[in-house]
C-alpha cells in the first residue's frame, strides 16, 4: 500500500512538512531517508522542479523524471536486453525510473550498480505517467 | 583540468560555467538530479577514457572531488 504526494520544487524536508510528516529523519549508511520514530516507510524524488514523495506501509522506491532521451548513458546502465527493448525516450525514461526506484527501494541507490538491475525481469515495480513525467513506485 | 570539468559540467548540465567552482557541490549548489549525473560521469570516462564503477559515483561531490578523482585513476 503507498500514496503518492507532488509538490513543486521541494526539498525532501519541505514536501514532508507541506504534507504534515514532521517526524525526525535518521538515514541508513548509503544516505536512505526513514523516520526514526514512526513505522511507515517514504521516499522522495525530484525532476525538473517536480518533487514526488511515496509514503508506504513498506520499504519503498519512488523516481520521477521528465521524458528524456540520453543516448549517451544506455551503455552505462542498461543490459543488453535492456538497450535492445529502447526504441525512444518513453522507453528510455521508462527504465531509468524503474531502475532507479529498485535501488532507492533497497536503500543503495545508484552505488548499487545500475548494469545489475534487469528491470525487464522486476515485476515489483509499477509505472505511472504525470503529464510528460513518468514516475516508477517500487514495494518491497 | 579545473577549467576542462568546468567546461564538461557547463556543457553537460547547461549550467553557466560563472557559477561552477572547485568547491562547488554538484547536488547542493547546482542541484544535479542522479540521471544528469550519470550523464556527467560518463562524459568525463569519455574525454578521460577511464571507468567509474557506480560505487564511486556517490564520492563525487564536488568538482574538487571530480579532479582527484581523475588524477588518481589516469
Amino acid at each position: 500500500m503507498y500514496k503518492l504526494y507532488f509538490g513543486k520544487g521541494l526539498s525532501t524536508k519541505e514536501i514532508l512538512k507541506k504534507y504534515h510528516f514532521n517526524d525526525e529523519i535518521i538515514y541508513n549508511e548509503y544516505g536512505k531517508p526513514y523516520f526514526k520514530n514512526n513505522p511507515i516507510f517514504f521516499n522522495v524524488s525530484h525532476s525538473d522542479k517536480m518533487t514526488v514523495l511515496c509514503i508506504s506501509d513498506r520499504e519503498v522506491g519512488v523516481d520521477i523524471q521528465h521524458l528524456t532521451y540520453r543516448l549517451r548513458v544506455i551503455d552505462k546502465i542498461c543490459t543488453p536486453e535492456e538497450k535492445k527493448s529502447i526504441k525512444n525516450a518513453q522507453d528510455f525514461t521508462r527504465i531509468w525510473v524503474r531502475k532507479e526506484s529498485y535501488v532507492k527501494m533497497l536503500g543503495q541507490g545508484i552505488g548499487y550498480g545500475l548494469r545489475n538491475v534487469d528491470t525487464l525481469k522486476i515485476n515489483n515495480i509499477k509505472v505511472k505517467k504525470y503529464k510528460n513525467y513518468y514516475i516508477a513506485i517500487c514495494l518491497k | 583540468m579545473k577549467n576542462e570539468i568546468i567546461n564538461i559540467i557547463s556543457k553537460t548540465l547547461g549550467i553557466d560555467k560563472k557559477k561552477i567552482n572547485e568547491k562547488t557541490n554538484l547536488v547542493a549548489d547546482l542541484d544535479v538530479e542522479s540521471l544528469d549525473l550519470v550523464d556527467l560521469v560518463v562524459a568525463i570516462e569519455e574525454k578521460y577514457q577511464i571507468e567509474i564503477p557506480d560505487q564511486d559515483i556517490k564520492n563525487l561531490q564536488t568538482v574538487e572531488d571530480i579532479i582527484n578523482y581523475i588524477q588518481s585513476h589516469v
